[in-house]
């Protein structure tokens, strides 16, 4: 009922909000309400096509070029087999959103599986206490980051300022181990 | 020594709620004090390792998780010893509080 009645009141800019909305997972958590700008563009987009504002361009199935004029009377320039309608533009508005979704979702793999790798290498030379506890919290705070949105920069900051800190501690924590294991042997043999 | 205050006792009263592993903690007293303390990496787990040694501490790992490509987390709890620890600096902040409120 609810559902009716905001498509009656909103038309079909509801319409598009509910399939995204619906989509979510593709586009990742939160990301409609973020894309609804970008929703409500393509929206007016299409008016701005139906008034013959817009020139576009289609190459490939892709849209290939647009360009706006001033002049009421232009024609818009579609491309043979192309027509101007809601679900064209919708379907222009959904890959885009999915191609932006998995060329972040690639980004972010990427970054993780390279984390994953330095982390390995450093893992190797390192005591295991040290390699678990904060090469693990740092692969856990990579991830999280990455979730939240935090720009690539700071992350891959994080993740060398992550070895250098293990490297370092590695060194303080084997010394202060030799420094036991040397007065026990002290104590032992006097 | 953390801005405005030592790290050794964020981190206490950071596991009077509860047991922690470092990243958590570090989280803990960021959100608790509306970030205006942050307890950063390069000390806590030197601070967390020492704390062990004086018997503040005792810690274990946990299972291994696919998140840290299969490496546990190390949990910290309180011993008997650092939670009186841990009490004796709440109360002193306390303290230290009802002094400044007095101000």
């Amino acid at each position: 009922m609810l559902h009716r009645l905001m498509a009656a009141v909103l038309g079909e800019r509801y319409l598009v909000y509910k399939f995204v909305n619906k989509h979510r997972t593709m586009a990742g958590k939160g990301e409609p309400r973020l894309k609804w700008r970008e929703i409500d563009g393509y929206m007016a987009m299409l008016g701005d096509l139906t008034e013959s504002k817009i020139k576009i361009r289609i190459k490939d199935g892709a849209l290939d070029a647009v360009s706006v004029s001033s002049e009421d009377s232009a024609a818009p320039y579609v491309l043979k087999g192309f027509t101007v309608n809601y679900d064209n533009v919708l379907q222009w508005t959904i890959k885009k959103l999915m191609a932006e979704h998995v060329m972040e979702e690639e980004l972010r793999l990427r970054i993780v599986k390279r984390a994953e790798n330095v982390f390995g290498i450093t893992s190797a030379l390192l005591p295991p206490r040290i390699v678990n506890e904060e090469l693990g919290d740092a692969l856990e705070d990579v991830q999280s980051r990455l979730a939240r949105g935090r720009p690539h920069y700071e992350i891959r900051l994080k993740i060398w300022a992550a070895v250098v800190w293990a490297v370092f501690h590695s060194g303080t924590y084997l010394l202060k181990r030799l420094g036991k294991a040397v007065s026990s042997f002290r104590r032992t043999s006097k | 020594m953390e801005p405005g205050v030592h790290a050794r006792t964020a981190i206490l009263m950071a596991l009077i709620q509860g047991k922690g592993f470092g990243l958590e903690l570090i989280d803990r007293v960021k959100d608790r004090t509306k970030g205006k303390i942050a307890l950063h990496q390069g000390s806590v787990y030197p601070l967390l390792r020492a704390m062990e040694d004086e018997g503040l501490l005792k810690s274990w790992d946990d299972e291994p998780s696919d998140v840290r490509a299969g490496r546990p987390r190390r949990y910290y709890e309180l011993t008997a010893e650092g939670l009186r620890a841990a009490r004796e600096q709440s109360k002193t902040l306390a303290g230290l509080l009802k002094f400044a409120e007095v101000l």
